[in-house]
């Protein structure tokens, strides 16, 4: 029966169980939040919440799907954690979309005399707790926001939950390399011609350097 | 397209991404009327076909929100 699943899983996720298990993306906090109970799989002796692997890859393939309906200047990702500054640029630079990694310039999406003032119309946050200023500039004009979302987090004024470990080196490197890929994949499809697609990065290219 | 005259005088100031594409009138989850700024409409992330609307109270809350269409279940 196990071996079954586990034969299933590597048919239908974007990559192997293994590597996802590998790259931490399933590894939770020791705390959850009423909302993320729904994408957590179960609890380690240890207290730590660990995510439902085949969520994690539905909720990334929806995002994708959602993402590619966007042109990329239409489309923001951001990061204010260290480890998700690597990730964030590559998938800047794989799709085309604006990146704010570090800090967010309070008025960026709010003001427009600022040098730094953009209008997108999808947000990606990295880390809604860390990336606070970026989700209440969006909520506040009304712009969709999808979310990295861990079993701590709060998941107001997010409008699509990627449940995934948002604190991991190679986990962001996983979900982001992920989320480029299928981003493209997506865009390809809708023009006709999805077949024919290579990604030209590997999770490694994703990786925040130590 | 919401015509330009239709457009309250907030709408009119605010920037070009928050004047959405406003078919659906009433909030997703709740079922009330979608006021003011703040409020969210896009697309069904799962069909892509369905209008998704969700008020400043909702998404404060994170209220569930289900796609009439394909059934997903968000955020």
């Amino acid at each position: 029966m196990e071996e079954e699943r586990r034969a299933w899983d590597e048919v239908s996720l974007l990559i192997p169980h293994t590597e996802y298990l590998m790259n931490g993306v399933h590894i939770g906090t020791q705390q959850r939040t009423r909302y993320m109970e729904r994408f957590i799989y179960q609890v380690r002796p240890d207290g730590l919440y660990l995510l439902d692997i085949r969520k994690i890859d539905e909720r990334i393939r929806i995002a994708a799907r959602f993402l590619a309906r966007f042109s990329p200047g239409e489309m923001l990702a951001v990061s204010a954690r260290e480890y998700g500054q690597k990730p964030v640029s590559m998938f800047g630079k794989a799709t085309g979309a604006n990146v704010i990694v570090g800090r967010f310039i309070p008025g960026t999406l709010t003001n427009p005399m600022s040098e730094h003032y953009i209008e997108p119309s999808v947000v990606v946050l990295t880390d809604p707790m860390s990336d606070h200023q970026a989700l209440r500039e969006a909520s506040s004009l009304g712009i969709p926001v999808v979310a990295l979302c861990d079993t701590n987090n709060s998941i107001s004024n997010v409008d699509l939950v990627i449940p995934a470990n948002n604190k991991g080196r190679k986990s962001l490197a996983t979900i982001y390399w992920l989320l480029a890929r299928e981003t493209l994949r997506e865009r390809l499809k809708r023009n006709g011609n999805g077949e024919e697609f290579i990604f030209e990065y590997k999770i490694e290219d994703f990786e925040a350097v130590i | 397209m919401m015509a330009e005259e239709d457009m309250t005088a907030e709408e009119k100031a605010a920037p070009p991404a928050a004047q959405v594409l406003r078919t659906v009138e009433y909030c997703t989850s709740c079922g009330a009327r979608l006021l003011g700024t703040g409020f969210t409409v896009f697309p069904c992330p799962n069909c892509l076909e369905n209008e998704i609307a969700r008020c400043v109270k909702c998404r404060r809350l994170g209220n569930v929100y289900r796609c009439d269409k394909c059934g997903f279940e968000g955020p």
